[in-house]
């Protein structure tokens, strides 16, 4: 096999930009691609280094432009992406080689910070180990001498030995708080809604929550709402969250209640999602705070998954309502809002708020809004209202909110998710960014917060079928380059069941790996050993336990195999020197029964048996 | 079946201080691997990532294992005997090194490290395996370049290995105590002196001169009185030689001259000559006088004198 090293390293780097290459700035990618590049044309050794020299400066001066502050995940990616680029230009020595594999496990580290998935980590170790081959069969290195029992015991006792350490590792911190969070661009629910900037919707299959112990034959999965904020407070075209002095204790929730768990996925989530209606968490292992307009509050930002207990009723709508509550839940400055009230109300006067709700209701049929997921960009939420044409579930919720507040009805818009899909292998509902929803709540003296989504009227489907169904439905066709292909050739069955199985693998991997933090840690400790041995005591005794246990491994595979007659011999032997005779090494078996035999006379018959036993066995045939 | 362990264990541990030490550092690929484990842990920690600290940890006890790895890839090896053929000096030759070996698994790329100012290895990067087998005693020859005359004794070989991942270097000191003599290098420069010799006559007046015995010569002409005088086997030959014996000494004062190496390196290619076409010779070496004489044990023996040879 023809070895080049470069090759290997060039497809691995380009590889991992495309997998990292959406969670950086695009022109990080673009000068990582520049350095590459030029490293095929300068060939002369001065001005190699120069370049390289350049590039570096150049590379460090755009992250310190492109990231405030430096200490940003993203930025140390991008840097260990760059430095990757930098070091293809010197694999010449063997040296180089090694110093390359050790930029790209930091670089598979990098993947594994920005996507924690099972087949990352898999595919990343053994990309890994491939390279790792390779720097030895350079070194000319017969690797059938590593293969086969040499390789098991020095793999096996590792991987054992790793994964003993890996669960008694004292987690003695949860991950310090990412300042990355204020510079990612959120996708799916949101906690502010920006009228300006709902631009064409980017449909994400990246999941943000499972939810387990649902029966998806008695809750019909796409009529599941789950909410996670609310979005009270509108400044000039944007909305915002108002949860500020709403704090509260949860309200009782009342049967039937349904039970289950959520497993929240997604990093720098501020928001538990829940179903829709009244919650209750049941457990849990984090700080969060409850406010009366029905949303669970983490206290800090996780970087981890966090799992909790629900108990929901989605029949019980939220009735806490306040006077602060109603002084956030009308506000409307805007110049348009007299004008836009007389529009939905003409002359129609002393409603009650039912009436009030239908005309609303009225109005925004009659606008017959269009359902899109690439609408113009509009000036403000009024600008929609009278000119509008088409939009997605964020225009009609904020326009909804809108009207219902200019005729006076209190009402909110709800940011969260609808529907989600049931794996059968695990039993989950697994709910992804497309599935992100908005609709609004217009609270009604005699019956609470009313839930009333906007969008199943401009597109009902969009509601019933879900959202990935219904987008298949609306765009039946994959744009490659010039070329459309309808969705349904990558629809197969098989194809479908194995992404199932690959979720639900990647669902449990991270259940007990990815997932294993300090209070599960201690779960699993506990229910196999006393509570007085300390987590780090365990892990210092099985570090320092294992390397006898090495020890022992490698011993038995080195030590020659002694036939069991030998064995038989030498005990005999050990018989004989308690005796006070010893075998000299030059002295043959018939010798040294001889001369046992005078010394020793009560013990003749069983020396000539042994002695015997063992000329048979060695030396007869 | 445990017992039996047990006792192997138990005879390992007894036979420890027997053994030579065996030594094992990391190289600088494994420091290297040892900082990135460091710098994956912090990672692994700030971000509380666990597949980042999974990842460590797998790198981490790879790095050990290997560190067993290599140490049984040397462990149980006993160098059981060395022999140097002499050679001259600018030539190229062997060190035959027998090894024994107690592990089953074999010994993988043995490299080998010889300090001595007379001669080096011909390959530095020279490496020598051996497979596991029921025998377990196993011979290697190691090419050596001889670089000046002299004899001496190699008192430290040492062994060492990097297998299988380079991560650790495990080396032993095997202590030889091996006599070695390099000759002078041969060179045809006729810078030294020949002077003829008087015939050297028998004691008992019979007409031969002896040589060293060669097996299946006659046992009637073997040199009984010289074999009991000097316990070594000569054979009487009647035949004279053809030329007659020539004595090799300097042709300048070596002391002052400054070409010694060069008279040395003269001499020893007449004495090969001498030898090859059946002239007896000796030689005179300021003190040092060997009379002349035509046997392989003559010719070693004015070569030796030769490698020794300090004015």
């Amino acid at each position: 096999m023809n070895l080049d090293i470069r090759k290997l390293s060039l497809f691995f780097v380009l590889f991992d930009s495309l997998l990292i290459g959406s969670d950086l700035p695009a022109s990080v990618l673009v000068a990582a691609g520049v350095i590459i590049l030029f490293s095929f044309f300068i060939k002369q050794k001065t001005i190699r280094l120069f370049f390289k020299l350049i590039f570096l400066i150049s590379s460090l001066f755009l992250l310190k432009f492109l990231f405030k502050p430096l200490i940003v995940t993203e930025a140390g990616v991008a840097l260990v992406l760059l430095l990757a680029s930098l070091k293809l230009w010197e694999l010449d020595s063997e040296n180089d080689h090694f110093n390359m594999f050790l930029i790209l496990a930091l670089l598979e580290s990098c993947l594994f910070l920005l996507s924690p998935t099972f087949l990352s980590f898999f595919f990343g170790v053994f990309k890994i180990i491939v390279f790792f081959y390779f720097i030895l069969k350079i070194r000319n290195y017969d690797l059938s001498l590593l293969s086969g029992k040499r390789l098991l015991f020095l793999v096996a006792p590792s991987l054992l030995l790793s994964l003993i350490l890996f669960y008694t590792f004292p987690r003695f911190t949860q991950g310090f708080l990412n300042p990355s969070n204020t510079q990612l661009i959120f996708s799916g629910a949101d906690s502010q809604l920006n009228f300006k900037k709902l631009g064409p919707l980017n449909l994400s299959g990246k999941v943000v929550f499972r939810v387990y112990d649902l029966e998806p034959n008695k809750f019909p999965i796409p009529f599941l709402y789950w909410r996670e904020s609310v979005l009270w407070d509108y400044f000039k075209d944007e909305w915002r969250t108002g949860y500020i002095n709403l704090k509260a204790i949860p309200e009782a929730v009342l049967a039937p209640k349904i039970n289950y768990k959520i497993k929240l996925l997604k990093e720098y989530n501020e928001f538990l999602p829940t179903l829709d209606g009244t919650s209750n968490l049941l457990k849990n292992n984090f700080d969060y705070q409850y406010y009366n307009e029905g949303t669970f509050r983490l206290k800090g930002i996780t970087r981890n998954a966090v799992l909790y207990d629900v108990e929901s009723n989605t029949k019980t709508p939220l009735t806490s309502y306040t006077f602060l509550m109603e002084r956030k839940g009308l506000k409307l400055k805007s110049s348009l809002r007299e004008k836009i009230s007389e529009l939905i109300l003409k002359d129609k006067y002393n409603l009650n708020e039912v009436e009030k709700l239908n005309v609303a209701i009225d109005f925004f049929k009659n606008r017959h809004f269009e359902y899109t997921l690439t609408p113009p960009i509009y000036n403000s939420v009024e600008d929609f209202i009278l000119n509008g044409k088409s939009g997605y579930c964020s225009h009609f919720a904020a326009s909804f909110a809108y009207i219902t507040r200019a005729i006076g009805l209190p009402s909110r818009i709800v940011s969260g998710y609808q529907g989600g899909e049931y794996n059968p292998y695990d039993k989950s509902v697994t709910i992804r960014e497309l599935d992100s929803h908005a609709w609004v709540e217009v609270y009604l003296k005699n019956s609470g917060w009313q839930k009333f989504d906007p969008t199943a009227i401009v597109a009902p489907g969009r509601i019933a079928l879900g959202a990935a169904a219904y987008f298949d439905r609306v765009d039946p066709f994959v744009n490659l380059y010039y070329l459309k292909l309808s969705k349904s050739l990558f629809k197969f069955k098989a194809i479908n069941l194995v992404s199932f199985y690959i979720d639900s693998l990647n669902s449990s991997f991270g259940n007990n790996i990815l997932n294993f933090d300090k209070e599960k840690q201690q779960q699993v400790l506990e229910s196999f050993l006393p509570k007085s041995i300390s987590i780090k005591w365990l892990f210092v005794l099985s570090l320092c336990g294992s390397m006898p246990l090495f020890w022992f491994f490698f011993n038995w595979l080195s030590s020659r195999k002694v036939h069991k007659n030998e064995l038989r011999y030498r005990k005999f032997l050990k018989r004989m020197k308690s005796q006070g005779l010893i075998k000299e090494p030059f002295e043959t078996a018939t010798l040294f029964s001889k001369r046992s035999s005078l010394a020793l006379p009560e013990f003749k018959p069983l020396i000539e048996e042994e002695t015997s036993h063992y000329i048979n066995s060695f030396y007869r045939q | 079946m445990l017992i039996n362990r047990i006792d192997s264990i138990k005879e390992h541990f007894a036979n420890l201080g027997r053994q030579e030490q065996l030594y094992i550092v990391p190289t600088l690929d494994g420091i290297k691997l040892l900082i990135l484990n460091l710098i994956l842990l912090i990672i692994g920690l700030v971000y509380a990532n666990n597949y980042v600290l999974l990842f460590n940890f797998i790198l981490f006890c790879l790095f050990i294992g290997s560190m067993y790895y290599t140490h049984f890839n040397l462990q149980g090896l006993k160098l059981a005997s060395a022999r140097f053929n002499p050679i001259h000096a600018n030539e190229k030759g062997l060190i035959s090194l027998s090894f024994k070996s107690s592990s089953s698994l074999g010994h993988h790329f043995l490299g080998i490290k010889i300090n001595d100012q007379h001669f080096q290895l011909q390959d530095k990067n020279f490496t020598f395996s051996f497979e596991s087998s029921q025998q377990n005693t196993f011979r290697v020859d190691v090419p050596i370049l001889a670089l000046k005359r002299g004899t001496g004794q190699l008192n430290r070989i040492c062994i060492q290995t990097l297998f299988p991942f380079h991560l650790f270097r495990a080396f032993v000191y095997f202590r030889p105590s091996l006599y070695y003599v390099i000759y002078p290098q041969k060179k045809d420069l006729l810078l030294h002196l020949e002077k003829a010799s008087l015939e050297e006559k028998n004691d008992d007046g019979d007409d031969f001169y002896l040589r060293d015995f060669i097996k299946g010569d006659q046992l009637k002409r073997v040199h009984w009185k010289k074999l009991a005088q000097s316990n070594r086997w000569y054979t009487k030959n009647l035949i004279t030689p053809d030329a007659a014996p020539i004595i090799f000494s300097f042709l300048n004062d070596v002391k002052t001259s400054g070409r010694l190496e060069d008279e040395l390196s003269s001499i020893c290619f007449a004495i090969h000559k001498c030898h090859s076409q059946n002239v007896r010779y000796g030689l005179t070496l300021e003190n040092i006088q060997i009379p002349p004489d035509h046997s392989f044990y003559h010719l070693n023996r004015c070569l030796k004198t030769l490698a020794e040879y300090e004015p």
